[in-house]
């Protein structure tokens, strides 16, 4: 029981300490940022150069082209003061000039916003069209990818079938192999037993017919009755000679006992006769019997010796279908499911190959598609031409805005000579100088190119710093602005009074000018590029859970100016108010917390 | 034998029941172990709608790399944590400061308006959060306490549950009891402090758990009443977390489970106790039925 209430404090105590190491570990996590007010001013444009000092003695003084000329009041070799006025223009046309100018500028601005939204639109459209091709080339891709993978499988399934086809054909190969093998060698055995069996009653049976013969040769033992026959007769008839002796010397003998000896001994004769004629029947019938022994000998002799040939004949044969088997190794085996199963694997190999080829094609359609779809329009000079003219207009622009300034007057920038006079009353102001001076301190000239993009923000009049040696001077007036010896370059003249800065010295120019008054201007850190849409991050106080916390909230803004420091922003695409970050210790994302920076913070 | 087997098969089918139960709670460690990448396959389908779902019983790469983000990295977890730590602590606080004194009045006060209150009381506890949405709503409106804790805590705090709950145990205290110490003292409070509470003690103890259980996983009263993200409990921040760290989700969740595991298993026989002497207690007789006993009296 308290093992488990000491767990649930020490756990709701770790909870404690842990919500403080959160809080300051997220300290560390929370992007801090510097933020800004935006507000109006102006954007000022610096545009510097570098160009020689040389002694020069005339200068040109220019007029703002196409006005007409009201009066001209210097002539020439007239000595005049800086500031004196040369000519003067006529300010109705000079208005005239002015409006249409500006009309024109606007004009061209309208055009360039046109042609910026067509070609907006057309880079959408192309873009849709790029990611449409890549849509379809990656769909192509993936189906074709899915399709081969299919006819893939197929194949894949097409070659397992054709060798487990194989395989199965193999296995009953060697099945049938094994039987066949079997087979013969049963066969072999079989005649071989046979031929074993044939040979052995062969030899049993000429052996029994060789015995009979052998018997029915045998001739009977050898007797020794015919000289028991002879001693018989020879005792009979010495016992008879012996009676007739006796009856010759008249001794008791009887007839009779002669007789009767006599009849014995006949008998001898006749048994003796019997018995030869019995032995020659029996050797008769011996010779018959080894006769019908012989042929029978002779009849089985040869009968099993067909017997043992065939067999010996049936044992080579199946030696020799096995010897032939054994050489060949195979067996006559065709079988359909190979024969199937390698159709199917030609069939799929054929569906691959030609999604393959299919894939190929629709993705050489595609990548078409997409190539097509990413390739940019034709080069177009158009937006390089307009941005040259605007530059020129806005550069005549501002010729005759300061002339307006001036009042319709053409001053001398510095003190002098008028050595030439180029302008005529009535007639209309040119692009070349309507006045020619020269010095009548002496004087030298400052000259350097710069853009024409840069040549917008100098006119003839404004002031110059110009620095050279390690000296600065400042309040020079610029006397010209002309087009330079490039297309893309203008030529700005500054007058450099005697005395300062020595003949073939160079020096760097720097003239500041503003522009007008914007509503909102943020320093250029503030704004972020993504897809080429510009968008600032403004802190806004939103309901977290963590309660009202700072988070970066995107907003899309156009520029209207900008210079190397601030830019100026359309007013009427933005918030009216609220914080913009200027600068973040991390890359900041939209909904992102964010915190101050603190003013101890590195 | 038969016996044996017998016992053998229902402590079998006891333990996977057991199984079953704790199931989600394995589901959530091992999710909260789980990799963000293999919690986004596994969640795929749900989140990303996207492919299959399917649970993560063993994490392939455990890591305590989700813990550490939400433990040291998000400060957001431990504002709704303490959020839900607030609303319960003083919802159950506030349940037995008004629930027992309520539940010893019933008790104690035996009259016709007694009891058509406790009918009402009944009724009250009956009703589900829906039927009475609407009206609380306006009435909080009223008294503009929408959007604020309180809007949470005051209606909850008077809940009809915790009355019956201890009113029931309280039926349990003999007549005897309370008649010998009346001989001692007339003094109501004295009886209710030193012999109702002691006797309820278990019967309170239950009802403080309930509401704990209760109030700690509540959702409706704050999706409807707070509006405020910095005054959520944890009930409403969970769903807010993205599928990109779907393995939060499981951190947070198995991490507001160990509080609720460490309460439960502390008070688990009181609250068993507890819930038991609700059946056990007088006889087993609602305050509705006495009345009717004694002769239809009370309603």
């Amino acid at each position: 029981m308290k093992l488990k209430k000491r767990g649930l404090l020490v756990f709701m105590a770790a909870m404690l300490l842990m919500t403080g190491v959160s809080r300051a570990a997220d300290s560390f996590t929370v992007a801090r940022v510097e933020v800004e007010e935006p507000g109006p001013g102006k954007i000022e444009h610096t545009v510097t150069g570098s160009g020689k000092v040389d002694n020069r003695r005339e200068l040109a003084v220019y007029a703002a082209a196409g006005v007409l000329v009201a009066e001209v009041t210097a002539v020439q070799g007239q000595q005049v003061k800086k500031g004196e006025v040369l000519a003067r223009l006529d300010m109705e046309s000079l208005k005239e000039e002015i409006e249409r100018l500006s009309g024109e500028i606007e004009i061209m601005r309208l055009q360039g916003a046109a042609r910026a939204a067509a070609q907006q639109r057309q880079q959408q459209e192309q873009h849709r069209a790029k990611t449409r091709a890549n849509e379809d080339y990656e769909a192509a891709v993936s189906e074709n990818k899915r399709r081969i993978e299919e006819a893939g499988e197929d194949v894949r399934a097409a070659r397992e079938q054709v060798r487990e086809a194989k395989k199965q054909v193999k296995k009953q190969e060697a099945q049938q192999y094994q039987s066949r093998q079997e087979e013969l060698e049963a066969a072999v055995k079989a005649a071989q037993q046979a031929y074993e069996d044939a040979k052995e009653q062969e030899e049993s049976a000429v052996l029994l017919a060789r015995r009979a013969v052998e018997d029915a040769a045998k001739t009977p033992s050898a007797g020794y009755d015919k000289e028991i026959f002879l001693m018989q007769v020879n005792e009979k008839q010495y016992e008879l000679n012996e009676l007739y002796r006796k009856m010759v010397q008249g001794e008791d003998v009887t007839i009779s006992q002669i007789r009767a000896l006599e009849n014995e001994l006949r008998m001898l004769y006749l048994q003796q006769e019997e018995k030869e004629n019995e032995e020659k029947k029996q050797e008769e019938e011996r010779a018959r019997t080894l006769l019908r022994a012989q042929e029978d000998y002779e009849r089985t002799a040869g009968k099993y010796a067909k017997l043992v040939r065939e067999a010996k004949e049936k044992l080579d044969e199946a030696n020799a279908a096995l010897d032939k088997f054994l050489e060949n190794g195979t067996v006559d085996f065709a079988d359909v499911s190979v024969k199937t199963a390698q159709e199917a694997l030609e069939e799929a190999k054929k569906a691959l190959e030609s999604a393959r080829r299919q894939a190929d094609d629709e993705k050489r359609l595609a990548k078409r598609g997409v190539e097509d779809a990413s390739a940019g329009s034709a080069a177009d000079n158009q937006e390089e031409i307009d941005r040259i003219q605007t530059a020129e207009k806005q550069r005549a622009m501002a010729a005759l805005r300061a002339a307006e300034e001036n009042g319709g007057n053409i001053t001398a920038q510095m003190d002098g000579t008028v050595t030439r006079v180029q302008l005529e009353a009535g007639q209309r102001s040119g692009e070349s100088a309507a006045f020619f001076m020269s010095g009548a301190f002496g004087g030298m000239s400052f000259t350097t190119e710069v853009t024409r993009e840069e040549a917008v923000y100098v006119a003839a009049g404004d002031t110059a710093t110009l620095r050279a040696a390690g000296e600065e001077y400042e309040e020079l007036s610029v006397v010209s602005v002309e087009s330079g010896e490039s297309e893309e370059t203008v030529t700005v003249t500054v007058f450099v009074p005697e005395g300062t800065i020595a003949p073939g010295e160079y020096a760097e120019m720097e003239v500041t000018k503003s522009s007008e008054e914007y509503a909102v201007i943020l320093p250029i850190s503030a704004v972020r590029t993504e897809n080429e849409q510009n968008f600032v991050y403004m802190m806004a106080l939103e309901e977290t859970v963590l309660g009202k916390q700072y988070v970066a909230k995107r907003v899309d803004v156009s520029i209207a100016e900008r210079n190397e420091a601030a830019v100026a922003l359309e007013s009427a695409d933005f918030p009216a108010d609220g914080p913009v970050i200027v600068s973040a210790d991390r890359i900041l994302s939209e909904g992102e917390r964010v915190r101050l920076e603190e003013d101890d913070a590195p | 034998m038969k016996r044996s087997v017998a016992r053998a098969t229902a402590f079998c089918l006891m333990a996977l029941v057991c199984a079953l139960s704790c199931f989600p709670v394995l589901v959530l460690l091992a999710g909260s172990l789980a990799g963000r990448r293999e919690l986004s396959d596994a969640l795929g389908g749900l989140l990303a709608e996207t492919g299959r779902t399917y649970l993560i019983f063993l994490p392939a790469y455990p890591t305590l790399r989700g813990y550490v983000e939400v433990l040291m990295d998000t400060p957001e977890f431990y504002v709704v944590f303490w959020n839900s730590v607030k609303l319960t602590a003083c919802i159950t606080a506030g349940q037995l400061f008004v629930a027992a004194p309520a539940a010893w009045g019933f008790f104690r006060w035996n009259g016709k308006l007694s009891s058509l209150l406790f009918y009402l009381y009944t009724i009250l506890m009956l009703l589900p959060f829906q039927v009475t949405m609407l009206s609380s709503y306006r009435i909080l409106e009223r008294l503009s306490l929408l959007d604020t804790h309180a809007g949470i805590i005051l209606p909850a705090v008077f809940s009809t549950f915790p009355v019956l709950l201890i009113y029931r145990s309280f039926t349990g205290i003999p007549e005897e009891l309370i008649e010998a110490f009346s001989m001692e003292s007339k003094n109501e409070f004295l009886l209710f402090w030193h012999i109702g509470l002691p006797l309820a003690g278990q019967a309170v103890k239950s009802a403080a758990l309930l509401g704990v259980i209760e109030c700690w996983n509540m959702l409706e009263q704050p999706l409807l009443f707070l509006k405020t993200p910095s005054l959520w409990p944890f009930s409403l921040y969970l769903p807010g977390i993205s599928a990109t760290n779907a393995q939060y989700a499981f951190v947070f969740s198995f991490l507001v489970v160990v509080p609720v595991f460490f309460l439960l298993s502390w008070g688990r026989d009181d609250l068993a106790e507890g819930i038991g002497s609700m059946a056990g207690a007088g006889g087993g007789n609602l305050k509705v039925s006495q009345a009717d006993d004694a002769g239809g009296e009370k309603l």
